[in-house]
């Protein structure tokens, strides 16, 4: 059992999300770690019956022969974890917490010991501390202002603001941590205390798979990174006050009392429109959709840039599996040298953020030395999970799948996409042997 | 006051012929600064503004300014007042409460300084003002109420500019329209736009922090020239007799205590909608080396360090108009003195800061340039620098933080004027030249060699304006102030043929846009007083262009100019990092 023989890979098709089974082949039994499990828009046409994500995690069961090794959920993006979710004993979340997984893994960020830094750094703090609290706590007003953000963009008027109130109600959905029983599901399944890593740190997973070495390349603790701007300490503080100061606004609006919808002054509530507003009126609401847009987007790239990036190095095959992780993540790995030696290795890259613009930085592409052309040999595996039409548009050169990171990814690498799965099935299946 | 009571002996159209003519300003109570700093005795801390007495509709709806009080984030209207349109209601309420709940004074408070903003600005500069919007629009709506969010912002786009309302941490809401301060803020980024439109083009890091900076400048001393803010910010230098001793009398106590107390009232609620720009001002510290320091390469903080030297500045002359009127070193001075020469200090002030615009260059300013164009603009208007010195003042705090002007030719660090015999006048006809921009076209056209225009360069006149400033010593200045800006548009490979870097790593397809352009100031017989501008080949285009690299300014999805202020105020909290060239 010291080596594995083979790796099995299966992407499953759950639209636009992420869901992965890694399959380590030791002879005849196996070992399997699922990679993230969630949706925020499900395919259209498939045949069957049952809720969805049901199915999904019943073909998670029977590929694993219903027993996991380990969970990763690389950001509490619902598109990554919405399967972990649980009602009563039943759910998605249910059939996997079935499978028992030996442990869960993810980012540093989701560590609970943490929690009380969530809301906010404990009085007196200073430093490192203080800066983790703050951040920890921003991004719990991030996801408050999430859920606002979808109540706000109900009030936009008219239809050629549709798009945007449909990409503010994506973001806002994606964001939003509607769903507790996932992340609380996910705290207590694992056999063996959770696991919660930053860059650099032991993945827990050498015992539980031998043979196979599990990098984790970000993402990377503030006191790794602290790339923001700041030269002493002071200055830092200062920065994340500011900076959790900015979000603690917003996610005020979100907690307000039940009746903050009412108007701010009744006895002076218009009825009508004035005339002379009109054109104000309609260029407000277009800037307001824009000012949650971008507000929106900041706080959808914060989240991203929490993701666990993983390599797993089996003998001389490497796999690449970096959740949705952006430049400001990767940044700080690809200063490492040695990462940049495995990512010269890299064998199997899962496409970041559903091959969205910025989730692939150029210079990370240009280190995975088995890009080429069909004749090269041991090309490079491009997994991509995603769904067309549901987040960027192409006037604004932002869709998701980005068409020019699709184009390269068809010209260097094998692309495995999800949404060339047959419509029969529910995922895709791709073998490889070692050695 | 005396339109008023005129008013109410008199009917018909002699009454309102009467009233116009007899009084031509109106006051309007406004917050001295916001509802959360009340008077000695707990009450709401008010003061009047003086703005034009104009015919108002409902709104209040000038020939300016037009309140339109919508709220975009639940789509509600909601009601201005109906009759009494040009009287102030406010005159003699003290109850903060009351006013914080009537949107009437919401409206009232919004339009008055907005207004009086404008009017300081119109009476420095000598001249009416445009707005800077896309069509030619005379009207700025502003909206009280705009939104739901911690923000306020002017926007080119919709012409206007909003002021949002949001919880604070108890829940209680706070309404950005009633701070004095983000009002006049968000006014000047408007004025200066109009001014200054490619200020907010994406330049230099100086070009970039001087926006919100100058704004921070005006809206800060506009707050001090009313004297009730002077005196509550002098509350902690008081001693038991309610005076001002001799020895509270300096600069550490001015700035660390007095301001730095202030700054900390103000603050909190407002944390993150307002910059840190007073707090930071007193804490930053003069040093030759900040201005070239990393620490200030970003634009909030270049920006922040601008305030401080304005602010350190503003301190220093309050100082030295208060020496006189001590009578020994152990003498103490009444509280409204300090303040009323703190007041007028800063009303002065003001009027140096914005007078310099008229001298600055259309595009890519830096501070250097700011510093000659504060020199010249006030030695033009006070040729004698006054028991004060307040050219003096700047000059030394500028240079202080590491500034010196950016013309160095002369001692004074004004600009230099141009060799005039180089000039050809050949078919100007004075009245024209100083309103008719086809005629200063000419001008400039005629005069492109001494100009240094580059003719590839597609070049206009934006603007033509007469201008008369009397200062208080008598002098008439009369002048007529024209901007042209000039537009290039080369592919990255051709640089190198106008001795321009091309930034590593830009692709050859990449298609700039050089920006160049200059502010010629004509003396009252037609002369060419002053050339200030930077051509499209200026040899500082090869630093703007890199520094836009760095920045990722070149990126595809730049954010339009109608929404840079509302993102600057954004970024000012989270400085996000601009290095997207990573991006398919």
């Amino acid at each position: 059992m010291a080596t594995p023989t083979g790796i099995t890979l299966r992407a499953y098709d759950v639209g636009f999300g992420d869901c992965f089974l890694l399959s380590f082949k030791y002879g005849e039994s196996a070992r399997h770690v699922l990679v993230d499990f969630g949706s925020t828009r499900l395919p259209t046409n498939k045949p069957g019956k049952g809720p969805y994500l049901e199915r999904i995690a019943n073909q998670i069961a029977e590929d694993c022969d219903h027993k996991l090794t380990a969970v990763v959920v690389t950001h509490r993006h619902k598109d990554h974890m919405s399967g972990f979710a649980i009602s009563g004993d039943k759910g998605p979340g249910a059939i996997i917490r079935a499978l028992k997984p030996e442990v869960v893994i993810q980012p540093w960020t989701e560590d609970p010991k943490v929690a009380p830094d969530a809301n906010g750094p404990p009085k007196g703090a200073r430093g490192a501390r203080l800066q983790r609290g703050l951040y920890l706590r921003s991004l719990t007003d991030m996801n408050h202002f999430a859920s606002y953000v979808r109540r706000a963009a109900k009030t936009l008027r008219g239809s050629e603001l549709k798009a945007t109130r449909e990409q503010l109600d994506f973001l806002g959905d994606d964001n939003e941590l509607a769903n507790r029983t996932a992340v609380l599901n996910l705290m207590d399944m694992g056999k063996r205390k959770p696991r919660y890593l930053a860059s650099g740190a032991p993945s827990g997973l050498e015992t539980l798979l031998p043979g196979v070495k599990v990098h984790v390349l970000g993402p990377p603790t503030l006191a790794q990174d602290p790339r923001v701007a700041t030269q002493t300490a002071r200055q830092a503080d200062e920065f994340w006050h500011l900076r959790a100061s900015f979000w603690a606004r917003r996610g005020a609006l979100a907690r307000q009392r039940p009746g903050a919808d009412k108007p701010l002054f009744p006895d002076a509530l218009l009825k009508g429109v004035p005339w002379d507003a009109r054109w104000y009126a309609y260029k407000a609401q277009r800037e307001l959709a824009d000012s949650l847009l971008s507000i929106v987007r900041t706080l959808d790239n914060a989240m991203n840039n929490t993701s666990l990036v993983l390599l797993f190095e089996v003998s001389k095959t490497c796999l690449l599996f970096p959740g949705d992780a952006q430049w400001e993540n990767w940044r700080y790995a690809l200063e490492q040298p040695k990462y940049c030696k495995l990512l010269a290795r890299v064998n199997v890259y899962k496409v970041g953020h559903h091959g969205s613009l910025n989730a692939t930085p150029k210079s990370m592409w240009k280190e995975l030395a088995n890009r080429g052309g069909k004749s090269k040999p041991d090309r490079l595996v491009a997994l991509l999970s995603t769904k067309e039409h549901v987040h960027g548009s192409e006037a604004a050169r932002t869709e998701v799948p980005r068409k020019l990171l699709v184009d390269a990814l068809l010209k260097d690498s094998m692309l495995l996409d999800t949404r060339n799965t047959n419509d029969g099935d529910l995922r895709i299946t791709h073998e490889m042997p070692l050695g | 006051m005396n339109a008023r009571t005129t008013k109410a002996r008199l009917t018909g159209p002699s009454a309102r012929m009467l009233a116009e003519h007899d009084v031509p300003l109106r006051h309007w109570t406004v917050l001295a600064q916001d509802p959360r700093i009340l008077d000695d005795e707990g009450r709401a801390l008010t003061t009047t503004v003086i703005v034009p007495a104009e015919r108002l509709e409902r709104g209040p709806k000038g020939h300016r300014v037009h309140v339109v009080d919508y709220d975009a984030s639940t789509d509600r209207y909601y009601r201005a007042r109906k009759d009494n349109l040009e009287t102030d209601h406010y005159a003699r309420i003290r109850d903060i409460e009351k006013l914080a709940r009537d949107p009437h004074f919401h409206q009232q408070n919004a339009y008055a300084l907005v207004m009086s903003t404008l009017f300081q600005f119109e009476k420095a500069l000598g001249r009416p003002l445009d707005w800077g919007f896309n069509q030619w629009s005379h009207q700025i709506k502003v909206a009280p109420h705009a939104f739901e969010d911690a923000n306020a912002y002017y926007s080119r786009e919709s012409e206007s500019l909003n002021f949002g309302y949001f919880p604070d941490d108890t829940g209680k809401r706070i309404f950005t329209c009633l701070s004095h301060d983000i009002v006049v803020h968000e006014t000047t980024h408007a004025l200066l736009d109009g001014l200054r439109q490619h200020y907010l083009n994406p330049s230099s890091p100086d070009q970039a922090g001087f926006h919100e900076g100058f704004a921070d400048i005006v809206a800060l001393l506009s707050v001090f020239q009313h004297r009730p803010i002077i005196e509550i910010a002098l509350r902690p230098l008081k001693d038991p007799a309610g005076r001002i001793p001799a020895s509270k009398l300096t600069l550490e106590a001015f700035g660390d205590t007095a301001l730095a107390k202030l700054a900390e009232e103000m603050g909190s609620a407002l944390e993150g909608v307002r910059g840190a720009a007073l707090r930071h001002s007193v804490a930053i510290k003069p040093n030759r080396r900040l201005y070239t320091s990393d620490r200030y390469a970003e634009e909030h903080d270049r920006g922040e360090l601008l305030v401080a030297i304005v602010i350190r500045t503003f301190l220093q002359i309050w100082l030295q108009r208060l020496q006189p009127l001590l009578e020994h070193k152990r003498s103490s001075l009444a509280r409204s003195v300090v303040a009323e020469e703190g007041s007028t200090a800063a009303g002065q002030l003001l009027n140096v800061v914005i007078r310099a615009l008229d001298y600055m260059p259309p595009v890519d300013m830096t501070y250097r340039d700011f510093l000659s164009a504060l020199l010249t603009a006030d030695t033009e208007l006070f040729p004698d620098a006054g028991k004060y010195d307040y050219r003096g003042a700047l000059r030394e705090e500028f240079r202080r933080y590491g500034i010196d002007p950016a013309s160095n030719r002369r001692v004074d660090g004004c600009w230099e004027p141009p060799p005039v015999d180089e000039f050809k006048l050949t078919g100007m006809h004075f009245e024209r030249l100083q309103r008719d921009p086809t005629t200063v076209f000419r001008f400039v056209w005629e005069n492109r060699d001494a100009l240094g225009i580059f003719p590839d360069a597609f070049t206009r006149v934006t603007s033509v304006r007469p201008v008369i400033r009397v200062s208080c010593d008598g002098t008439v200045l009369r002048e007529t102030v024209a901007e042209y800006v000039q537009t290039l548009g080369i592919f990255s490979p051709e640089l190198a043929s106008l001795g321009i870097r091309k930034p590593n790593g830009m692709r050859r397809s990449r298609m700039i846009r050089l920006y160049g352009g200059g502010a010629l100031i004509f003396s009252e017989y037609g002369k060419l007083k002053y050339h200030i501008g930077t051509g499209v080949r200026s040899r500082h285009q090869s630093e703007r262009l890199q520094c836009l690299w760095d920045n990722g300014y070149f990126d595809d999805d730049a954010p339009p100019a109608a929404a840079r202020i509302a993102r600057m105020h954004q970024h000012r909290a989270l400085r996000p990092l601009r290095e997207t060239r990573e991006d398919w």
